[in-house]
């Protein structure tokens, strides 16, 4: 196990460079699944058109240049700006979230006196990850159906009106964000909780023969100690603060018309406008508009987050 | 850090550079092959299509005109790909390989997958391409299908002869040369309203044979009266059936031009949906009876009514003699003509097949001996249309077909999807439901009464509009399922729509669409 | 010190409540799998159906051929996608959190760029199948989703915080390769770390299916996978919807009713739920530190 210790210098260039070895595999993955097919960007400034016989990047190479048109595709619609609003609300509010509730049932799980609960609700805290978005846009329609649904029937039952639910725009906002979350909760909280556990046990022992109490623990250790990851998650989701789940804003929607104001994304729209036809150039396009705001965010949220917790920032 | 970051940028562009080179050269390579002669070049190299599951072991055979030729065809299906895929392919590879030395590789796709294979270039020498998927006609202005026009009537003329001339004169016709095979069958939109037919005797309603769709209103108030298990109607998202095929389709849902104009002082016009008084007049029925309580209030949401739900009233097109409804329904269903016969181009590009413009012209005229194979040998056709003989199907007296149990669940699908319906044999239900051996004369008889199209040939080519067309699509999906299931009061909404369409650019697609009908309507009086 | 009793009166019904939650929508995927056919048409889904019935199970008992290939392939792509994936992404997050590691910056930033720019879906796939050659091989299953940015950082962010670096120190001191301290030291404390990334792997293969549906043709069903199984029924259910028309009737017998489908979705969801404890040996286990001791 022990090499001559002699060449200590050899060997801390050896090391260093050994180092490098660790990356090769995922340099080359990115490589060949990321970088060379990125040349496909090209489609969003083509009028792209492919010419049988001779592959596709010869034709992407002598396709017409489109310049920006292919942009302006989606500036046609005059919902855009709305659409655009919606897609970055619902980031924001996702983001938020993501950074602040699962911390805290991430914590609370740590803290539980019953190891069976704490073990039995994480798992099941996953199972939402699972159904697909159809099988959840079915349950929610069980629910939600204006003749029916169980709400609706409890409700006429009693006397009362049925609710459109699927036609009202005032509760899209609340059953969105309710329903991604508690998809997606039980994922993030293993982030954590993982993390917590990463946490030197004897910080805590410390802590107590010193008189901490479990909250003062929490604010003192726990917190500080998490915010690298928590800052690190948070920084992650803004590059794709124009990307949203279609799943979720397609399917568990109904794709209802009415109310498409509070409901329609960015990811969505293209869906819908490309269906008849698919338009690759536009389809790329509008990818690229997505990654470019949301490398600009990115990069601002990065510089943001390394006055505040440099150990936190990407790069 | 700088440095760094002009690292990374020169590092990424060298790459993409390699990235492409290679990428041409794969292509190239690949190609080289099947533009050449050499047939088992390109059927090794057939990237994406894998070799596997060919049964024909003459894949590896050498270059040799004795060998047959295998054809990758790409097909339709809605979803999964027949269980017995592979088992009818062989029979039909053997069947083929003797008489004509072509075999076939077939490859189901979805929808979509159509349109991304094409795109990216995937090799096939075959593929299903009609107005409604893959579609035929931009398919064909993109130059992505091979000119068949001479090939077909030297090649195979007997083929030729045989598919009736509308289908290749207003069906495969793009400014006057053809780009695929029409397949026969149904040449005109027949819409047709299926009624519950015992339910609605039992409640004493007179059924005809003929009706207009506004008639329908006491059948549905009878209905609710005296059954209430089940709405009148209960439609889906997507609404009646074929309830929109009485006028031709120009842009989307919303530029179109009724057959009724024919006639009138608005023949040949292109107008937007709301100058189209009887379909608004529909819209308004429908949404009355939304309102009455005969369409379910979340039809705008429901992806689709199953079978299991007793609708007393669905739609479909078909054809006179049509007895798949019934079996289908589990009760005796009323079929009453609401709407047609029209015959147009759309009406006529319900199914073709296209062969890849980067084939070489032995293998286009490979294909086009296999597609002749199959248009004029029966025995042939009913391998692909129904299976294998006592396996999947037999036949039975009268020269119908009866399917087994494995034929029904193992290899069912449309008849279209493989070739013409005129040469299979007739399904029959059962041995004591017989169905006519020979109905197309019937068929072909009703044709007579047929509105035609009087656009001709024109083909909106929407490259120009593009942008807009796909503005205006996502408009009206929006707010069509809205009309179409009478959900929303049709003139309560249509200011909004109109703003929308306006705003997303309908004008400009409108204004092209009639520029170019005119200059096809001109090109076809000079001839 | 533990939290009070009254805290932890508020948490544990806070946990149950929240477990209901979650586990409501899988009990009705349950219920609906054993609802009769058409006590879904008339009265759409229930709770409690009007009637139960096995057909779903004795439909899918029927075609258990397809289905227990699909399982396997499932089963195999997951355990292997996520051995290989945990092999790309755990170095090379251990790698960037190193401070000695000369090269940290590029590769920071070379797995920074894929996370935000991509090629698009026509490039990806037309590599993927005319240069690589991937179509219908299990490597296509298997590649494209085996690395990402994003657990590479959760990785860096871990081996930074938690990992002593002295005791990297240490073992260079004592003269062992940087492969001896990271298998040796470094991996057995990365345990959690490990467990979190290796979850994440092993639902997102089980949970795949967009790569079976752009990779895998009709001719090679033998290939695919349990969760594409049940999408591709979903998208035959909207494609017959939105064609209907020009489809014919044989098109629609031969389609998977409801409660099949939500059959499926159990036997989707049944083993992953199995395979989480063991995975949680490594995340909770820890979690009895010295604060919960007393």
């Amino acid at each position: 196990m022990r090499t001559e210790r002699n060449r200590v210098k050899l060997n801390r260039r050896w090391k260093k460079t050994s180092i490098m070895t660790f990356v090769i595999p995922g340099a080359l993955w990115f490589l060949m699944f990321s970088y060379i097919p990125m040349f496909g960007v090209l489609m969003a400034f083509k009028n792209y058109r492919y010419r049988p016989g001779k592959g596709f990047v010869y034709s992407l190479l002598t396709s017409s240049n489109a310049g920006l048109a292919n942009f302006r595709f989606l500036f046609r619609s005059p919902d855009i700006l709305n659409i655009i609003r919606n897609t970055f609300l619902y980031n924001v509010v996702f983001i938020v979230l993501g950074a602040t509730l699962p911390v805290c049932l991430a914590i609370m799980l740590t803290r539980l006196y019953s190891r069976i609960l704490a073990k039995t609700a994480q798992t099941v805290m996953f199972l939402p990850h699972f159904l697909s978005w159809t099988v959840v846009s079915y349950f929610l329609f069980a629910f939600l159906s204006t003749d029916k649904g169980l709400i609706n029937r409890i409700i006429t039952q009693n006397g009362g009106e049925p609710v459109l639910w699927y036609q009202r725009e005032i509760f899209w906002p609340f059953i969105l964000v309710l329903v991604h979350t508690w998809k997606i909760v039980g994922y993030q909280t293993v982030i954590y909780l993982a993390a917590i556990h990463g946490i030197d046990a004897s910080l805590y022992e410390s802590a107590r023969v010193d008189g901490a109490t479990p909250f003062k623990q929490t604010m003192y250790i726990t917190v500080p100690l998490l915010k690298p990851v928590v800052g690190m998650l948070l920084l992650l989701n803004t590059a794709h603060i124009l990307n949203s789940d279609f799943g979720l804003f397609y399917q568990v929607t109904r794709n209802s018309g009415q109310i498409l104001s509070v409901t329609q994304t960015l990811d969505v729209y293209v869906y819908k406008a490309l269906t008849e036809s698919a338009i690759y150039g536009y389809s790329t396009a509008v990818g690229f508009f997505q990654n470019i705001f949301g490398c600009l965010f990115l990069v601002i949220a990065n510089g943001i987050i390394k006055k505040i917790s440099p150990e936190s920032a990407l790069f | 850090m700088k440095k760094i970051k002009q690292t990374s940028v020169a590092l990424i562009t060298a790459i993409s550079m390699v990235a492409m080179a290679l990428a041409s050269c794969g292509n190239a390579k690949d190609n080289a092959g099947s533009t050449s002669d050499s047939s088992t070049e390109t059927a090794k190299t057939s990237a994406a299509e894998s070799t596997e599951e060919s049964i024909n072991d003459n894949a590896e055979a050498t270059s040799t005109s004795e060998e047959p030729i295998e054809l990758t065809w790409w097909l339709f299906s809605a979803g999964a790909a027949p269980i017995d895929a592979a088992l009818v392919q062989e029979a039909a590879n053997k069947y083929s390989a003797e008489k004509i030395g072509v075999t076939v590789n077939m490859i189901f796709k979805e929808e979509d997958q159509f349109d991304l294979s094409m795109s990216a270039g995937d090799e096939y020498d075959m593929t299903f391409t009609s107005d409604w998927c893959n579609d035929y006609v931009s398919n064909a202005y993109r130059g992505m299908f091979y000119d068949i026009t001479e090939l077909v009537q030297e090649e195979t003329p007997d083929m030729y002869n045989k598919i009736p001339e509308d289908f290749w004169k207003v069906g495969a016709s793009v400014d006057g040369r053809y780009y695929g095979v029409p397949t026969d069958g149904s040449m005109a939109y027949m819409m047709y309203l299926r009624l519950d037919q015992e339910r609605y005797e039992a409640i004493g309603m007179e059924l005809k044979d003929k009706m207009d769709f506004a008639e329908l209103e006491p059948y549905l108030a009878a209905y609710k009266e005296n059954y209430d298990d089940v709405y009148p109607m209960p439609l889906g998202k997507n609404g009646l059936t074929g309830f929109t095929n009485f006028c031709q389709w120009i842009a989307g849902n919303y530029l179109c031009s009724p057959y009724y104009f024919a006639g009138t002082d608005r023949e040949n016009q292109i107008v937007p949906f709301w100058e189209n008084d009887v379909l608004m007049d529909r819209f308004r029925l429908l949404n009355k009876w939304y309102k009455l309580g005969y369409i379910n209030p979340d039809a705008a949401i429901t992806e689709s009514i199953g079978k299991e739900i007793r609708a007393s009233v669905r739609a479909g097109t078909a054809q006179p003699g049509y007895t798949g409804w019934s079996a289908w329904a589990g009760f005796p269903v009323f079929m009453s003509l609401y709407d047609g016969p029209f015959i147009s181009p759309a009406t006529t590009r319900g199914s073709l097949f296209a062969i890849n413009a980067a084939c070489s012209e032995e293998r286009a005229v490979a294909c086009l001996k296999y597609l002749e194979l199959l248009n004029m040998d029966r025995t042939f056709r009913d391998i692909l249309r129904y299976g294998i003989e006592g396996v999947h199907f037999n036949y039975l007296d009268d020269g119908t077909v009866l399917r087994t149990e494995q034929g029904k669940s193992n290899w069912s699908m449309d008849g279209y999807i493989t070739g013409s319906t005129v040469t299979a044999s007739v399904e029959s239900i059962s041995e004591t439901e017989r169905s006519d051996p020979n109905p197309w004369p019937m068929v072909f008889d009703a044709y007579k009464d047929a509105t035609y199209s009087t656009l001709g040939d024109f083909n909106f080519d929407i490259t120009p509009v593009e942008a807009e067309n796909a503005a205006c699509n996502a408009v009206m999906d929006k707010y069509y399922s809205l009309l179409i299931t009478g959900t929303e009061n049709v003139d309560e909404i249509l200011p909004d729509i109109k703003k929308e369409l306006e705003a997303a650019g309908y004008e400009a697609v409108l204004e092209e669409a009639r520029k170019q009908l005119a200059e096809s309507l001109a090109k076809e009086k000079a001839n | 010190m533990k939290i009070s009793r009254f805290a932890n009166f508020i948490y544990t019904l806070l946990f149950i409540l929240i477990s209901i939650i979650m586990v409501i929508p899988v009990l009705f995927v349950v219920i609906i799998s054993l609802s009769s056919e058409r006590s879904i048409a008339l009265n759409g889904y229930a709770f409690i159906p009007a009637e139960f019935s096995l057909s779903a199970y004795s439909y899918l008992w029927q075609v258990s051929g397809f289905i227990g290939r699909a399982f396997f392939n499932s089963l195999f792509i997951t355990v292997a996608g996520t051995i290989l994936g945990l092999f790309i992404v755990i170095p090379y997050g251990y790698a960037l959190s190193l401070r000695e590691f000369r090269h940290r910056n590029f590769f920071t930033v070379f797995a920074i760029i894929p996370m935000l720019f991509s090629g698009g879906l026509v490039a990806s796939y037309m590599v993927n199948t005319q240069i690589y050659h991937l179509a219908n091989t299990y490597l296509s299953l298997l590649l494209p989703i085996a690395c990402s940015s994003f657990y590479i950082f959760i990785s860096r962010t871990w081996f930074s915080t938690s990992l002593p670096h002295e005791l990297i120190d240490a073992g260079r001191i004592d003269g062992a390769t940087e492969l001896q301290i990271f298998s040796g030291l470094v991996l057995p404390l990365a345990k959690p770390l490990i467990a979190t990334i290796g979850l994440f792997f092993t639902f997102g293969y089980w949970n795949s299916w967009y790569e079976a549906l752009l990779y895998i043709d009709s001719n090679h069903t033998d290939l695919y996978t349990l969760q594409y199984m049940l999408i591709s029924i979903e998208r035959q259910v909207s494609s017959l919807a939105k064609n209907e028309q020009y489809l014919g009737v044989d098109s629609l017998t031969s389609l998977p009713t409801d409660s099949v489908r939500m059959a499926i979705v159990v036997v989707i969801v049944i083993p992953i739920t199995m395979a989480f404890p063991f995975f949680q040996k490594y995340l909770i286990s820890g979690l009895t530190m010295g604060a919960l001791k007393d």
